[in-house]
C-alpha cells in the first residue's frame, strides 16, 4: 500500500534505493558546488590580479 | 487516406501507457496520445520546450494528425521515419557515449522549462543525420519538486555500460542484448576494476547506488521515506550536471589493438588491387543508384563512402568495436551525416529480444537494402566460420536486392593465412563452387577480376520468389 504513492505517469520502476541516493546526492553536490563557487570567486580575484601585473608588463 | 486496417502497432511499444507507436499501410510512423497523458502533453508544447528540441535537433521532428484520430485516442502524431532503427547494443562506444549525454542535456533544458524525463532508456534514443537524437515524445512530465524517476534508469542503461567499456573491456555493452532493462549496477560494480572505487562520481552513482539499491529496494518502511522525498529543480539539474561531467570523462584507452581495428594498415592490397577494386565498385554504383546501402565488414567505413553520393544511407556494419568507433569518430569529425556505422558480428546478427521475443527487432529482420556490400567477408565467414557458401548466400538473399560480393580464392594469401594452422575440409571453397551456390539465390548480372590480386568481384541480383 505504501509503495503505491509515487507519482502517476512513473511507469517505471524508480527504485526505492535510487529515490534516497538523489536525495543524499543532492546535498552533496549542494556542498560541492558552495565550495566551488568560494574557489572561483577565490580564482577570479587572483586572476583579476595577475592580469594587470601582465598588462603593466605588456606597456 | 491510410484507414484504421492499414494501422499496426509497432510490437515494442506497450510499456507506457502515456500513447503507443503505430505504423501504416505506406510505412509512415503515428504515435497516439492517450488522455492520461494529454496535460503533459499541453504543457509540453506551451512551454516551448518542444520547439526548443526540435530546433536544437534534439529530438525528432512531429506534426500532429487532423481529421479522425484512431485508437480512441484524442490526439495522434505524425513522427518523421527513422531510416535504419538501431539498438544500443548495436553502438560503439563513443554512440553509446553520445546518447547518454544527449539523454542528459534534454534533462537538463527540460528542468528549465520545470519538466523532467520520466524515463531515460537509451531505447529512447537513435541516431538520425549522423546525430543522436530522442525520440520518445512521451517522455517529458512536470518536475516540480518531485525526485527524477528515470535516475535509476539511466545509471543502468548508459552509465554502467560505459564504465565496463572504458574500464574493463570494449564488449561489455553486449551485455545489453541480455540485460534489456540495462545492466544491474551490483553486476557491474563486481565487474569494475578496484582503482574504480576511488572516482568519486562511479563511487556515488554506481557504487553506492548499487549498495543503496540492494538495501532499500525492498524496505517498505525505506519506501515510506522515498515516498516523501523532494528533490528541487536545481538539485536535478545539478544532477544531470554531474553526470555529464563523469559521462564526459570515460574514454577508451588509446584505442585497444582489437583483431580488426587496424585492418587498411595490414591488408595485402597493393595501390593498383585496390585502385581497380574501388573502381568497379564505384561502377557499380553508379548503375545501381542505390538508397538504402548496406556494407557487411566495413571497417573504418573506406568502401561505405564510396556510396554516399548515391545512397540516402549507407548502414556499415563490422565485428570490430574498436574499427566501428573509429568510423564513427571519423564520420562525426568530417560531418558526414548519411553513414550508419553499427557492431554486427554477421555470423552471429542481434537477435530478437524482449517481450515474447519481439520488443526489439533482429538485425536480419530490420534489413532490405538496395545494396548489399561484401567485400573481403567470404573466406571469413566460409572458412573460419564454417558457413557453407550456399548457407551463406540464402542468407545474404534476405538482406537486400542487390549484391555487391567479393571472392577470395584459396591461393590469396590471406585464404592461405586462415589455413595455416587447420586441415582443409572445404573441397567446394573454389570460384565454381561459390557462383553455383550463389545462383540458387541470385542472378549474376556481372563479374570482374581485381587486378594485381587473385581476387573477382561479383554483382547478382536478388531471384525474387
Amino acid at each position: 500500500m505504501l509503495l503505491n504513492i509515487l507519482p502517476v505517469m512513473a511507469y517505471i520502476d524508480p527504485g526505492v534505493g535510487s529515490i534516497l541516493l538523489q536525495a543524499l546526492a543532492g546535498v552533496i553536490m549542494g556542498v560541492i558546488v558552495f565550495f566551488g563557487l568560494i574557489k572561483s570567486k577565490l580564482m577570479k580575484f587572483l586572476g583579476k590580479k595577475t592580469k594587470n601585473a601582465d598588462s603593466e608588463e605588456d606597456e | 487516406m491510410s484507414t484504421s486496417n492499414d494501422i499496426f502497432r509497432v510490437s515494442g511499444s506497450f510499456r507506457d501507457s502515456s500513447g503507443y507507436v503505430f505504423k501504416n499501410g505506406r510505412g509512415e510512423i503515428l504515435r497516439t496520445v492517450n488522455s492520461s497523458y494529454l496535460d503533459n502533453y499541453e504543457l509540453f508544447q506551451s512551454s516551448g520546450l518542444k520547439d526548443k528540441l526540435i530546433k536544437s535537433k534534439l529530438l525528432i521532428p512531429f506534426k500532429e494528425c487532423t481529421g479522425k484520430q484512431f485508437d480512441n485516442s484524442p490526439k495522434n502524431l505524425k513522427v518523421e521515419k527513422i531510416p535504419f532503427i538501431s539498438y544500443p547494443y548495436e553502438w560503439s562506444f563513443d554512440q553509446l557515449k553520445d546518447a547518454a549525454l544527449l539523454t542528459l542535456k534534454i534533462q537538463k533544458l527540460a528542468l528549465k522549462h520545470n519538466m523532467m524525463l520520466k524515463d531515460a532508456s537509451a531505447y529512447n534514443v537513435q541516431f538520425h543525420h549522423g546525430k543522436a537524437i530522442f525520440i520518445d515524445l512521451l517522455s517529458f512530465e512536470t518536475a516540480d519538486d518531485k525526485p527524477w524517476p528515470a535516475y535509476g534508469q539511466f545509471c543502468f542503461h548508459f552509465l554502467a555500460p560505459l564504465a565496463l567499456m572504458a574500464k574493463t573491456d570494449i564488449d561489455l555493452n553486449l551485455f545489453l542484448t541480455q540485460f534489456i532493462d540495462g545492466i544491474p549496477l551490483e553486476l557491474a560494480a563486481k565487474l569494475l576494476p578496484l582503482r574504480t572505487r576511488f572516482s568519486p562520481g562511479l563511487l556515488l552513482h554506481l557504487f553506492s547506488h548499487a549498495k543503496m539499491q540492494s538495501k532499500h529496494n525492498s524496505s517498505e518502511k525505506s519506501a515510506a521515506k522515498a515516498n516523501s522525498s523532494k528533490i528541487s529543480v536545481k538539485n536535478k539539474i545539478l544532477l544531470a550536471e554531474h553526470l555529464i561531467s563523469i559521462i564526459r570523462s570515460f574514454k577508451l584507452h588509446t584505442f585497444k589493438q582489437t583483431e580488426w581495428g587496424d585492418y587498411y594498415n595490414n591488408t595485402n592490397y597493393d595501390d593498383k588491387a585496390f585502385s581497380s577494386k574501388r573502381k568497379i565498385i564505384e561502377e557499380t554504383l553508379t548503375d545501381i543508384k542505390p538508397e538504402m546501402t548496406l556494407d557487411i565488414g566495413a571497417n573504418t567505413g573506406i568502401f561505405s563512402r564510396l556510396a554516399l553520393s548515391n545512397s540516402k544511407l549507407v548502414v556499415a556494419v563490422d565485428i570490430d568495436p574498436v574499427a566501428i568507433d573509429k568510423h564513427y569518430l571519423f564520420l562525426k569529425k568530417e560531418k558526414i551525416a548519411n553513414v550508419l556505422p553499427l557492431r554486427i558480428n554477421f555470423s552471429n546478427p542481434s537477435p530478437a529480444i524482449g517481450w515474447d521475443n519481439q520488443e526489439r527487432e533482429s538485425f536480419l529482420s530490420r534489413c532490405n537494402f538496395d545494396l548489399v556490400m561484401a567485400l573481403a567477408l567470404v573466406h571469413h565467414l566460409a572458412i573460419s566460420n564454417n558457413v557453407p557458401l550456399e548457407m551463406l548466400a540464402s542468407t545474404l538473399a534476405k538482406t537486400g536486392k542487390h549484391l555487391i560480393i567479393e571472392f577470395i580464392p584459396k591461393e590469396d594469401s590471406q585464404v592461405k593465412i586462415l589455413l595455416a594452422s587447420r586441415k582443409d575440409v572445404f573441397p567446394d571453397y573454389h570460384v565454381d563452387g561459390f557462383v553455383q551456390a550463389f545462383e540458387k539465390y541470385f542472378k549474376l548480372l556481372k563479374r570482374a577480376p581485381v587486378e594485381g590480386s587473385k581476387r573477382e568481384l561479383f554483382l547478382f541480383e536478388v531471384i525474387e520468389k
